[in-house]
């Protein structure tokens, strides 16, 4: 432990609690055993959909006994053999379907993978996405160089010109450390591509939790499910919450909002301050040129807050050490991923700025201009 | 009390074994104390990057445990007991901050003044007070979790939805903000409260 380390421990003994008076507190106090979890407890571990993942799960009826299910997969086998013989089209691309990643900006679009990450599907889900896709092929592509290549192409149409860019990454996969390994090489790929122009990103990263209303819901709106489920969470944080109009935002605003509920952290201090709380420059009329022709990619000039390690970091102080952070640790007590159950609360905060279902749905320019506050 | 369930290791890092919320659920009091002289500290520090105010950290991580011994029997084991943990002290914090964002706090009583000012003033040289004051929020988060409550890089990584490079990358420069701070201040390592 170096010496701020230190001072931090002590400093911190001085103001701790009597703990054992709170225990005293904790011991006399009655509770009753939960019966089903509430948002305080829940515990957000991802459903797996492998397709025939039903079979392990536990059935009522007919297909409950081991001879049921048996009989169950051996019909499907069956069908499945006569499909093939018969050139009956079978969508392999679902078959074969890993991970299911998105990514908002003010594009819309979802990338499908394989269990190689080769992207087998990129699916534009609003008119932005569709012009930053365009042609390009992206079949088969390893995919971080195909994230690679779309964050170009948003570059190359206006996107991302902000001083501090706001994006929205979330993945479904069967695999929970691989979506979280999907999610931060998502944040490198963002973050070294911006800071080569001197622009900062900040990447919200969420895993979907994938169940059978959100993909239909997404549709409707005209978003990714990431996106969705973003509103989603913010609208259970406050029902007076207008789903139109939260499904028109930008990643930006929704950001803004998110901050405003407590639902992601507060801007650090370091970004810019024109993202926090202030509305965004993007209009979907209105995208700012490239800036690519005046960016030199020889620069080498680095952002101060750039996540890079350098050696000069490293040894700065050699009490500074903590090289034993990173060997593998045997034991179990590894913590989880983002922590995304939120709490009920029926104590919504109340503003007359806030959106209600009473406002009518403000779909032009001028939303993106309108200051969303607490008071 | 010694217990084989929940112990903090010699690094400082806390070990649950997942089988202590059956006990717990099941009536174990001794199970629940030791989880409780396991985690209390971190779980009050962690309630602190949170609220800001030690009273207030005091109340939620009060409820946490509360909490905790209410849904021990829901609790299903997936290798992250410490992240269930901070999750509900989290959720409890969420809670409290959008209450009081809702309903300032109404005026201090004469005592609740003076314990604040006495809270204050042992605030006063204390080097935690100015890493909440001049950190982001979420570098405090990463400072307090390695620091205080020895949590490994790696595991506030994955608590925080961060990369390793960037939490360690945060971590560093946060130290070094805060080394600057020793620099020109003095602090008091223990004793009494001075003016």
């Amino acid at each position: 432990m170096n010496r701020v380390e230190r001072q931090l421990n002590e400093s911190f003994d001085q103001i701790c609690p009597d703990f054992d008076h709170i225990w005293e507190t904790i011991e006399q106090t009655p509770v009753a055993p939960m019966q089903i979890p509430d948002s305080i407890v829940r515990q957000n571990v991802p459903v797996t959909h492998h397709p025939l993942s039903f079979l392990k799960e536990k059935t009522s009826g007919m297909f409950s006994s081991l001879r049921g299910r048996s009989a169950l997969a051996y019909a499907l086998s069956f069908l499945l053999i006569v499909s093939l013989t018969s050139g009956i089209f079978i969508n392999r691309s679902y078959v074969k379907a890993e991970s299911l990643i998105a990514i908002d900006v003010n594009p819309s679009l979802e990338l499908v993978t394989n269990k190689k990450n080769k992207v087998t599907k990129v699916i534009g889900k609003n008119e932005d996405a569709a012009a930053i896709i365009d042609d390009m092929n992206l079949k088969n592509v390893d995919l971080n160089i195909a994230v690679n290549a779309l964050i170009g192409s948003m570059l190359k149409h206006g996107y991302l010109q902000d001083d501090e860019n706001i994006v929205l990454v979330s993945v479904s996969s069967r695999d929970q450390k691989k979506a979280k390994q999907i999610q931060n090489e998502i944040e490198d790929d963002f973050t070294s591509s911006l800071a080569v122009i001197d622009k900062e990103a900040t990447v919200i990263k969420q895993d979907i939790v994938e169940d059978s209303s959100l993909s239909k819901q997404s549709s409707e709106y005209g978003i990714s499910e990431g996106k969705m489920q973003f509103i989603n969470e913010l609208l259970s944080l406050d029902p007076n919450l207008n789903s139109n109009v939260l499904a028109a935002m930008s990643i930006n605003e929704l950001a803004n909002l998110a901050k405003q509920y407590h639902m992601i952290p507060e801007a650090d201090t370091s970004l810019s301050p024109s993202i926090i709380g202030t509305t965004t420059e993007e209009k979907k009329d209105d995208k700012k040129k490239p800036a690519a022709a005046d960016s030199d990619p020889e620069d080498s000039k680095k952002q101060e807050n750039a996540d890079s390690v350098t050696s000069d970091e490293e040894t700065d102080d050699t009490e500074d050490s903590d090289d034993e952070d990173f060997t593998d640790e045997e034991d179990d007590d590894s913590s989880s991923g983002k922590i995304d159950q939120k709490s009920d609360t029926t104590e919504a905060p109340s503003s007359p700025n806030m959106i209600n279902e009473d406002e009518e749905p403000d779909t032009n320019n001028d939303q993106t201009n309108r200051p969303i506050t607490l008071d | 009390m010694e217990s084989t369930k929940a112990y903090i290791k010699e690094d400082r890092s806390i070990y649950i074994d997942e089988s202590i919320f059956s006990d717990i659920a099941a009536g174990d009091r001794d199970a629940f104390a030791a989880l409780y002289e396991t985690c209390s500290r971190s779980v009050y520090a962690f309630l602190l990057t949170y609220v800001k105010n030690t009273e207030d950290a005091s109340d939620l991580m009060q409820d946490t445990f509360l909490k905790i011994r209410s849904a021990a029997g829901l609790y299903k084991p997936y290798g992250k007991p410490m992240a269930w943990i901070y999750t509900i002290a989290r959720n409890f914090a969420l809670m409290k901050l959008r209450k009081d964002t809702a309903h300032p706090q109404d005026e201090l009583t004469e005592t609740s003044a003076v314990t604040t000012n006495v809270q204050k003033q042992i605030e006063q040289k204390l080097l935690i007070r100015d890493a909440l004051a001049i950190l982001s929020e979420e570098d405090v988060k990463i400072v307090v979790l390695h620091a205080v409550n020895g949590m490994k890089h790696r595991e506030i990584a994955e608590l925080m939805g961060l990369s390793l490079t960037a939490t360690l990358n945060r971590y560093h420069r946060a130290l070094k903000k805060l080394k600057k701070q020793i620099g020109g201040e003095s602090y008091e390592s223990c004793g009494t409260p001075t003016e």
